[in-house]
């Protein structure tokens, strides 16, 4: 018996699936090393980092940040269907929170049903809004934007430091913004710390399923993707396709800083996120640009971050463990995609 | 496993496979095939795409290993598990698409790689070897050349120089003539001939051109749906019977076109003159018109401007000067999805590339040029159930091969590919069809659909912007023919009056048209 490599010409989606299984477990075996470098029984800190990441209370946590995530994840997706690398979520994401707050303070004294809906489109129109310059530049003038996506990131990083040592700063003297006002909190699920934004993820993440699937626009995002010479053959414009995705995408984006701030930390400052928008990159390319993958994928994920985060209170490891956790699941991941192409095959008997 | 093919008779048995048998899933590439090849012999493999050659010459190549049956060399059996070993058996192979290193020169790409040259360099040796392999076969290479500075049969050459210096007696070639120009064809059949009379067996394996497999061969092997039909000496081999062998019923090789009355003129081209890629004028004033129910042929060797011509008429590059007048209105600058919903369409040359999305479903590659039509959408949402029974319509009526609609477009073969993009183009209310090489590198039961399909809709009014680089294609097909050289129209001559000579040398730019006589 000898076992041999074998080219793939068919893959189901069903043998998609086992082949994300298999490399996250394989990943997670991987990870074991660290633990055993560091003096610790593996399979001990396996049942704490899943009983941190995946059970009551460390659940809510998961879902809770599952839902920036997931919002992350879609604005990197959607640009990528159209060929478009969409390295800006981070910059979409702050500007989302800037235009939520902002609205916030505006309409202060206003009901909690008047304000949450104008801070929603606020935060989705300035993050649109913000993703439409790259985008358009790509479109027009052919501009790279895995450049401008990432240069605007640093910009938007730092109207948020004025923002909260000038016109916002909350009374502390801090760098941190003034405090939400309380009508434009989203209400939580009970008291499980997870605000309602989440139905908001999901629904987003099915809506531009569907959008994707049927829609004529989805259509033309798909084919631009797949090949751009062929969508110009078809009599398509690209300049306002790429328009149209990056401004689709940045409201998305704008979405999850609506969440952060309405539904997590309720004030402006530059560290809303540890850097979760260049996460999604992972999380997309993991979820192979498929929305409703993109729900599972960063449940699971999140749930394995917030896992890692366990370690350096519960058993002593060193911060950094966390980034040390996503590059090797990386790792493994791509190295097991060749399974797409090729699968082992056993040979029985041989000749 | 060395086998000294060093001394051969010419005439004897160098190769031979026996009962080759390779599956693959759902289908039988190969079935108990048998196959020999004598040296100092050409013994051409032809059948239509997908009947199992690439298949049988990558098995020999050993690219694949087969499930059943055995290659004997020199009567020794042999067991070929990579292409290195199947070098050391002295097989070569030259493939269609080159793979040499664009920046790097001719001599550096031959090198390359290359056990004999060994750690160090010696130019000077490595020089004066090539130079007389080179001349012993009568080839012309300039060793400092950039490969991409050459020509796609210079590109050949170099292949096929860089596997004889890796001592190759056995040489498999795909598609050889597929990417020559007439000329270049002359010359590579010439060394060719050179190099069978020492010792060389040469195996090409062509899809179609049965000419060129009549003029080229010593025997012809014809394969179909992986079963060898048989093996004839070239004494025995007509057009007609290899055809009929290949696709295994008559084919009809001239058009038959009927008479058709010619409507008004439903296009008009002013003094167009366009710039390539890089900014350098390809078309030059450029003038004609088209009637409906007439095949406008231009006819032109490849890279004389006739894909810039192309695309400037169907909007998707822009025009330095002249008008495109379409069934009375200027569409010079209108947008290609503009011309599109009035009636122009367009089937590219780059069907893989341009015409379709391989990973698209048949369904998705049909909406290619259906999304822009209300009765397809409702409110920016596909009515699919109605675009697939569209397509389901459109594969049967024009014979697409394929499992069902759902598949991807790349799963197709060339020709049932290129079936569809032509039943999309047609589906759609077309007023003008612009044909840019809709015939090119198909076999030849498609050439002979497609054709057919281009006089049907002629005989519905459509009239028809023909372009081919086979001249005798032109000349059947097209009303009128306007070669093309350097961008410019030599002339345009009715059909009756065109004869294939003349245009030959118009399109070599030997001989100017009336026009050049009397501007000069």
């Amino acid at each position: 018996m000898r076992l041999t490599l074998e080219r793939r010409h068919i893959i189901t989606q069903r043998e998609l699936v086992m082949i994300a299984i298999i490399s996250t477990v394989c990943s997670l075996l991987a990870f074991s090393i660290v633990f055993l470098e560091a003096g610790i029984n593996p399979i001990y800190a396996y049942i704490i980092f899943f009983d941190h990441g995946f059970t009551t209370p460390g659940l809510y946590n998961t879902i809770q940040r599952t839902t920036i995530l997931l919002f992350d994840t879609l604005a990197f997706i959607i640009p990528l269907t159209a060929g478009i690398w969409n390295l800006g979520v981070e910059g979409q994401f702050y500007m989302g929170a800037i235009g939520a707050i902002g609205t916030s303070y505006l309409f202060a004294n206003m009901p909690s049903y008047i304000i949450i809906p104008i801070m929603i489109i606020a935060s989705a129109v300035l993050g649109g809004i913000y993703a439409l310059i790259p985008g358009y530049l790509k479109g027009k003038m052919f501009i790279n934007e895995t450049l401008t996506t990432l240069f605007l990131n640093y910009i938007v990083i730092f109207i948020v430091m004025y923002l909260c040592r000038g016109p916002w700063m909350g009374v502390h003297g801090l760098p941190i913004s003034k405090p939400v006002v309380p009508a434009g909190r989203v209400p939580q699920i009970g008291d499980t710390g997870i605000p309602y934004t989440i139905f908001l993820a999901i629904g987003a993440a099915i809506a531009i399923y569907i959008f994707l699937k049927k829609t004529v626009l989805g259509y033309k995002i798909k084919l631009f993707g797949h090949n751009p010479s062929a969508a110009r053959y078809a009599g398509m414009n690209f300049a306002r396709i790429a328009s149209m995705t990056m401004f689709l995408a940045g409201m998305v984006g704008g979405l999850a800083g609506f969440h952060q701030i309405s539904g997590v930390i309720g004030t402006l400052r530059h560290d809303l996120s540890p850097g979760w928008g260049y996460y999604a990159i992972v999380f997309g390319l993991i979820a192979n640009l498929n929305p409703i993958s993109a729900i599972i994928v960063s449940f699971v994920l999140t749930g394995f971050l917030v896992g890692t985060e366990s370690l350096y209170p519960r058993l002593g490891m060193r911060f950094g463990v966390v980034d040390l956790f996503i590059g090797v699941f990386c790792i493994v991941f791509i190295c097991f995609q060749f399974l797409r192409n090729y699968r082992f095959k056993l040979d029985r008997g041989g000749r | 496993m060395q086998i000294a093919i060093d001394k051969i008779n010419p005439g004897e048995l160098i190769l031979e496979a026996r009962g080759i048998t390779k599956k693959f899933p759902g289908i039988v590439a190969n079935n108990n095939v048998n196959f020999n090849l004598r040296a100092g012999e050409i013994h051409v493999i032809v059948g239509e795409n997908g009947a199992g050659k690439t298949t049988l010459m990558n098995i020999l190549y050993g690219l694949y290993k087969p499930d059943e049956g055995d290659i004997y060399i020199r009567g020794k059996k042999v067991d070929i598990k990579s292409p290195k070993d199947a070098l050391r058996l002295s097989i070569g192979m030259v493939h269609q698409h080159n793979k040499l290193i664009p920046s790097h020169t001719v001599f550096e790409n031959i090198i390359v790689g290359c056990s004999k040259v060994g750690k160090i360099i010696h130019r000077k040796e490595l020089e004066e070897e090539l130079k007389e392999l080179c001349d012993k076969y009568q080839f012309t290479l300039d060793f400092e050349a950039k490969i991409w500075q050459l020509s796609a049969g210079e590109k050949q050459l170099v292949e096929i120089v860089r596997i004889l210096f890796r001592g190759a007696k056995i040489l498999i070639l795909d598609e050889p003539t597929s990417v020559l120009t007439p000329e270049e064809m002359e010359v590579l059949m010439t060394s060719l001939k050179e190099m069978t009379k020492n010792e060389f067996a040469i195996i090409p394996f062509i899809t179609h051109k049965i000419p060129v497999v009549l003029r080229m061969a010593d025997r012809i092997t014809v394969l179909r749906k992986g079963e060898v039909v048989g093996t004839l000496n070239i004494e025995d081999a007509t057009g007609d019977k290899l055809a009929e062998m290949m696709i295994g019923r008559k084919v009809l090789f001239r058009v038959q076109k009927p008479n058709i009355e010619k409507g008004k003129e439903i296009l008009q081209v002013k003094g167009l003159s366009a710039l390539n890629d890089r900014n350098v004028p390809a078309v030059r004033n450029v003038s004609f018109s088209i009637r409906e129910g007439e095949i406008f042929g231009i006819a032109g060797v490849a890279g004389n401007g006739q894909n810039e011509l192309v695309e400037t008429i169907v909007g998707l590059r822009k025009p330095t000067a002249g008008n495109i007048i379409f069934r009375g209105e200027d569409i010079t600058n209108l947008s290609i999805l503009d011309r599109r919903k009035r009636g122009m369409e367009y089937i590219p040359a780059d069907r893989v590339e341009i015409g379709s999305v391989g990973e698209f479903s048949l369904v998705e590659n049909i909406a290619m040029n259906l999304y822009f039509d209300d009765n397809y959408k409702h409110r920016g949402i596909f009515d699919l159930d109605k675009i697939r029974k569209k397509t389901v319509k459109l594969i049967s009526d024009f014979n697409v091969v394929t499992q069902n609609e759902d598949f991807k477009a790349k799963t197709l073969s060339g020709g049932n590919l290129q079936k569809l993009i032509l039943a999309r183009s047609l589906s759609h209310d077309a007023k003008i069809l612009v044909a840019e090489l809709p015939t090119h590198g198909l076999d030849v039961g498609a050439i002979e659909f497609v054709r057919n399909q281009l006089i049907q809709a002629v005989k519905e009014k459509i009239g028809i912007l023909f372009i081919s680089q086979d001249l005798d294609e032109v000349l059947s097909m097209s009303d009128k023919i306007a070669p093309i050289y350097e961008g410019e129209f030599v002339d345009i001559i009715p059909a009756e009056k065109a004869d294939r000579q003349m245009i030959g040398s118009m399109i070599s730019g030997k001989q100017g048209g009336n026009r050049d006589e009397t501007n000069t």
